[in-house]
Formats: structure tokens, C-alpha cells, sequence
């Protein structure tokens, strides 16, 4: 069964190329550096394999690390919590504590 | 955008649920300023690879669409909370390294299709299933207003891919269920309601979400990665 986002997402991409949908190979790549970005403060050793293994895709290594960080699902908690109807969300109340659930 | 007024049955909710509501709310304002930080970066990759610059502009646009959508998602919190809430946690910020690239140019198109086609085709499918299941005009006009942008992040991706050479289909297709792995595996730690009473606010519960993943991956993803000719073997094992 498609999925009703197929056309919507994949054909009807090329309208954001400038080339009005004409698609060619990239041009030489410029010796630009692309090593691994710095990481925020907080931020794991990515290089590291996370405590979670590969799922369904044997041995590989490559799936031991981290994916783009998800725009959703980061659940946030307040360790002096909210009052509901009150001028704000306790403004002193210390620092937000925001975890992923780890499986 | 100018969201519709706050829906009396809010403003009658329990203050317990619209705390929730609430805090989940500013816990997306958090992902979307974070991932503000991953198209930077995939911008600055479009321009490295003098990508097409269509894509270079919409990606330009894309960290101003997830800022804006921080700010979208704070005004829902407040609407929900009835007040002003506390600044936008900053969360940590670890994109993929990709150590076993082996070119700075491989990695940058491994970033793009990982971030777009991957990570932001999963949030369209999670957007347009919260936009189902939300009765609540105001939760249904905010959705409506990130799917639209996170709809053309996510054709970054599947533009992108359609301008490579076979070359670089080949690399990807080597990256293909790694990619899917790893992006499945940070989607299914996803910690949602559980509450089938927030659906008419946009928050389905989890195993609905769960449903909408399995869907996208099987059924829009791998689609999408054979129309723009890439080797999708091994995929069917990730779904």
C-alpha cells in the first residue's frame, strides 16, 4: 500500500530545485572540511558505540552510532515543577532536565 | 501565523492535563531549536557539495522554518498553561560523525540524506498522524503550520538524492539500512502519552506513532529510495 505522503514528499521534490527538476550528477567536491562537528557541551563521544547494539542489521558497525537527533520525544521535566495558572513557570526554579527515555 | 483563539475547552481542562500538554509542548520548543543546529549544518553541507540552488536556499530557510517553530511551539505552551513559561531548555546537540565515511564529501551527503530523507520524512509522517488525530482547531492549525515546512525539509533529501550520479547512489545505497537503523532507533526512543484523551490535541499515543513509523519506512521511505534508483536490499529487515 503507498503511503499518501510518497508523491508529496519524493516525486514532487525536484520543484525545489532550481533547475525546475532537471537533475544532474554534483559538481567535483570542493576541499572543504567536513570532519565530525564539534559537539555541544553534554554532548556524548559519538565515536563511542551507544548502549543500544544494531537491531535487525547484523554486524555492522556503522549502526552502532547515533542518528540525527529526532525533532520530537525529549521530555522535559522542571525539578521545582509547574503551577499551573500562576505567572510563569517558575522562573528561579532551577535548571530543566530534559532525558530521552533510553530502551 | 496567527493561531486561533485559545478553544474553551482548554481553558476548562483540568490544570493537571494542560500541565502536560503544556510541558510537552515546550519539550518540542527544545527539539526544534536543536534541530535548527542539524540544518545549519545540513545547509553549510549543500553549499561544501555545490549542490543544486534550490537546495541550498530552501535548507538556507530551513533553520529560519525550526526557530520559528520553537517560538510556534512556546505560544502552545502558554496557551495551554494560560501564562508565560520559562526559557526554551537547551538541549545537547550530537549530530552523526559517520567515522567510517571515508570522505568529508561522503559524509556530508550521508548528513543530508540522513537528516532530510530519514529524519524529516519520519516527522512528516508523525506530523500528519497528530494532525488525524487533533480535533482542537488550535492544535490543528499549529500542527498544520510545522507539517508544511517539515513536508519541504524533507524533500531536501529526496532532491538531493535525485541529483546524484550513479557514483554516489552507490555510496548511499552502501548507507542505506545503517541510516535506518540508527534513525529508527533515536525515533523509537521517543517517550509519548500513552493518554488516548490528548489525541484530540494532537498527541497520539504511542503505539499509534509506533504504527506511523513502521508505515513511513516500509511504505514511503523505501518507495521513495527505488524511485530515485538507489539499492534498497537489506531494507526490508529494518521495519
Amino acid at each position: 500500500m503507498s503511503h499518501r505522503l510518497l508523491h508529496t514528499l519524493v516525486f514532487a521534490s525536484t520543484s525545489l530545485l532550481a533547475c525546475g527538476g532537471q537533475v544532474e550528477g554534483l559538481d567535483p567536491p570542493p576541499e572543504k572540511d567536513a570532519s565530525p562537528p564539534k559537539k555541544d557541551a553534554g554532548a556524548k563521544d559519538v565515536t563511542t558505540a551507544p548502549e543500544t547494539g544494531p537491531e535487525d542489521a547484523g554486524s555492522d558497525a556503522r549502526t552502532c552510532e547515533g542518528g540525527w537527533p529526532t525533532t520530537k520525544g525529549q521530555i522535559c521535566t522542571f525539578d521545582a515543577g509547574i503551577v499551573c495558572c500562576s505567572e510563569s513557570w517558575l522562573e528561579d526554579g532551577g535548571e530543566p532536565i530534559c532525558c530521552e527515555q533510553s530502551q | 501565523m496567527t493561531l486561533p483563539e485559545t478553544d474553551a475547552e482548554i481553558r476548562e481542562m483540568p490544570c493537571a492535563a494542560r500541565e502536560e500538554i503544556a510541558r510537552i509542548w515546550l519539550s518540542q520548543a527544545a527539539t526544534e531549536a536543536r534541530v535548527a543546529k542539524s540544518f545549519a549544518l545540513v545547509h553549510e553541507s549543500f553549499v561544501a557539495l555545490g549542490a543544486d540552488a534550490g537546495l541550498v536556499s530552501v535548507s538556507a530557510r530551513a533553520v529560519e522554518d525550526e526557530h520559528r517553530h520553537e517560538s510556534l511551539c512556546r505560544t502552545m505552551a502558554e496557551r495551554y498553561m494560560g501564562a508565560p513559561v520559562v526559557e526554551t531548555p537547551v538541549l545537547p546537540f550530537e549530530p552523526p560523525a559517520h567515522p567510517e565515511a571515508k570522505t568529508d564529501r561522503a559524509r556530508r551527503a550521508l548528513w543530508i540524506v540522513g537528516q532530510c530523507a530519514f529524519n524529516e520524512t519520519f516527522a512528516s509522517a508523525y506530523l500528519a498522524l497528530c494532525y488525524d488525530r487533533a480535533e482542537i482547531p488550535l492544535a490543528r492549525a499549529a500542527i498544520r503550520e510545522l507539517l508544511s515546512d517539515e513536508i519541504d525539509h524533507a524533500r531536501l533529501g529526496w532532491a538531493f538524492l535525485q541529483t546524484l550520479d550513479a557514483s554516489d547512489r552507490a555510496l548511499v545505497s552502501d548507507w542505506l539500512v545503517p541510516l535506518a537503523v540508527c534513525n529508527l532507533r533515536e525515533w523509537r526512543k521517543v517517550r509519548l502519552a500513552e493518554d488516548e484523551r490528548l489525541a484530540r490535541h494532537g498527541i497520539p499515543p504511542a503505539r499509534e506513532v509506533e504504527t506511523a513509523l513502521v508505515h513511513a519506512m516500509r511504505d514511503l521511505i523505501v518507495p521513495g529510495l527505488e524511485h530515485v534508483g538507489l539499492d534498497v536490499r537489506g531494507l526490508e529487515r529494518v521495519a
